[in-house]
């Protein structure tokens, strides 16, 4: 029987991700800003979070959560992205903003969701991590590589960022590696969308 | 098989009501959150015809001695301990919505006409039912709306004693078993509970699941030892049988509760801490042993636990064999109050995979 880390919530803040790289995106952000009133979960994917998160906030924790921020991919449709989260924030009777990037409060929990890569956009958090690098010579290598590619297949938005993080230096083709041992941060104006949703909630 | 438990009154659990329970129910929650304090209600709400009903919880918790006055034997009982004006109900719901309630509360005054005595009488004398101005505990419990018996129990110079008025003579409650969390069931119960299923030939299936955690192990037989009888154990590689309890505490807790369950055909099985003497990686074949036994005889299982290890086993085990037939429920304790948080299989399943804390 596999043994995993038992997750509780142990901040008022939560925010839940759909994977360890948003997670760990979100802790870097929080660390740098010294909140330490923040925490995020992963919910193990972007198909899971059907599954995953009643029983994530049937937790006894839960109730000493006071702000609940869901974080998910656009994909193709971040509308559709934004309907599936307010549906399930429906059938849990749990406050849901009007629109991505937004906030609503009800009983003691403040809810906020985002949609990234934000502004009604498609795609996903690597392209905060594209757009960080815009101009600079290591994206500009990788966009030579990717036109090279192309002629055999487009390389995706999640391939581009793994070839950039190794024209950086990353450790790891991970970007969540990437933010966990501080090799890259999310300082810059790429991850304003980002920043101000994780410390404003 | 009951689907909904409500208990009012009955020690810390004011007004709680858990819902969605399933043939297998596994309860968790925080020290004194109230998970014993269930099972004992629900025993409670079976337990007909015994004088001593609403005192077994103490020796159960390990008070040895008290004072067999009413104050001091029914009051830990009731909440807050307050006897005067407080009343148990246990209401349960079977999967048809049929309810059935039970209710104890203490009435001061006394009996201008006492119940008949002559129908049944357990302890005491019929004509001291009840001093003037000693209270009695009045028991009632209604299939529906529909009385099935209504009994009082009195102490009279320390006795108890217990007047039972039937009103439905037919009526019989299915059986409950209680396995304790730090007792033991007696060695001379478990070999009577082996022995009646040895004449009725149907030991096969308990050998088999026993086998589960020993394979080892050939067969069992009940032996008289004196002036009791003791299940003794066929292990292959030893020459002569040796009693069970040789085998380990493991095996031993196992089959006690597999005999009860086996014994008590329809029937409830209730099982505090179920995961003592288990090592943590036996528990997803016990739990689906368990689960055999309880389906082939038609019987409810509801356990307490602390153990993480023992839920993730509950839901990755069950998940194969039992379909939707298993559930959990959390107890919160919350401003004095105690809430129920309820589990469905596959929100119990997703939680553990998660690694999400349920308890």
């Amino acid at each position: 029987m596999a043994q995993v880390p038992i997750k509780e919530f142990t901040k008022p803040k939560v925010f839940l991700v759909e994977g360890k790289d948003e997670e760990a995106v979100i802790v870097a952000i929080a660390e740098r800003s010294g909140r330490n009133d923040i925490e995020a979960r992963d919910v193990g994917g972007k198909n899971q979070f059907k599954k995953k998160f009643p029983p994530a906030i049937k937790q006894a924790s839960f109730s000493s959560v006071n702000c609940l921020g869901i974080i998910q991919d656009a994909n193709g449709d971040p509308n559709a992205a934004f309907q599936r989260v307010s549906r399930m924030l429906a059938d849990h009777r749990l406050p849901c903003p009007a629109a991505p990037g937004g906030f609503a409060s009800g009983g003691n929990l403040r809810v906020g969701v985002l949609i990234l890569p934000g502004a009604g956009q498609q795609g996903y958090l690597e392209d905060l991590f594209l757009t960080a690098y815009s101009g600079s010579p290591e994206l500009s290598c990788v966009d030579a590589f990717a036109s090279c590619c192309g002629a055999i297949r487009p390389l995706t938005t999640k391939e581009r960022a793994h070839a950039l993080l190794v024209a950086i230096g990353a450790p790891e083709t991970r970007l969540g590696r990437a933010f966990e041992s501080k090799h890259i941060n999310a300082d810059g104006p790429a991850y304003t969308v980002l920043r101000d949703f994780v410390l404003n909630l | 098989m009951i689907t909904e438990l409500e208990i009012q009154g009955y020690k810390g659990l004011k007004n709680v009501t858990l819902k969605g329970l399933k043939r297998m129910t596994l309860l968790g929650g925080r020290n004194n959150s109230g998970k014993t304090s269930v099972l004992e209600a629900f025993f409670l709400s079976r337990d007909w015809g015994n004088a001593e009903m609403l005192t077994r919880h103490l020796r159960w918790r390990g008070v040895e001695v008290f004072q067999t006055n009413s104050e001091s034997a029914w009051a830990p009982a009731f909440t807050n301990f307050e006897l005067k004006g407080s009343k148990i109900q246990i209401r349960t719901r079977d999967p048809q919505g049929d309810r059935a309630t039970f209710t104890a509360q203490v009435i001061d005054a006394p009996t201008r006409n006492p119940p008949q005595p002559s129908v049944l009488q357990i302890g005491g004398t019929a004509q001291n039912i009840r001093a003037p101005g000693e209270p009695a505990l009045r028991l009632t419990f209604l299939l529906g709306s529909r009385p099935v018996y209504e009994a009082q129990i009195t102490i009279n110079q320390g006795v108890p004693s217990y007047l039972l008025v039937p009103s439905r003579l037919d009526a019989t409650a299915p059986p409950v078993s209680f396995v304790l969390a730090r007792q033991r069931t007696p060695a001379s119960e478990d070999a009577a509970n082996f022995g009646k299923l040895d004449t009725e030939k149907r030991t096969e299936e308990i050998v088999s699941l026993v086998k589960i955690i020993d394979p080892k192990l050939v067969g069992l037989s009940v032996v008289p030892v004196g002036p009791i009888s003791q299940i003794y154990a066929d292990v292959a590689d030893i020459p002569k049988k040796i009693p069970v309890n040789l085998l380990g505490d493991g095996i031993t807790r196992l089959l006690s509760m597999l005999l009860h369950i086996a014994n008590i055909p329809g029937g409830y099985l209730l099982v505090d801490e179920v995961e003592n003497a288990f090592h943590h990686a036996a528990m997803p074949q016990i739990w689906q042993a368990l689960y055999a036994i309880c389906k082939s005889q038609k019987c409810q299982l509801i356990a307490t636990t602390h153990s993480y290890e023992c839920v993730s086993a509950f839901a990755s085990s069950l998940k194969e064999v039992a379909g939707e037939e298993f559930s959990y429920i959390r107890l919160d304790r919350k401003d004095g109050n105690v809430e129920s948080i309820t589990y469905d299989s596959d929100e119990l399943q997703n939680a553990t995979e998660a690694g999400w804390e349920v308890r």
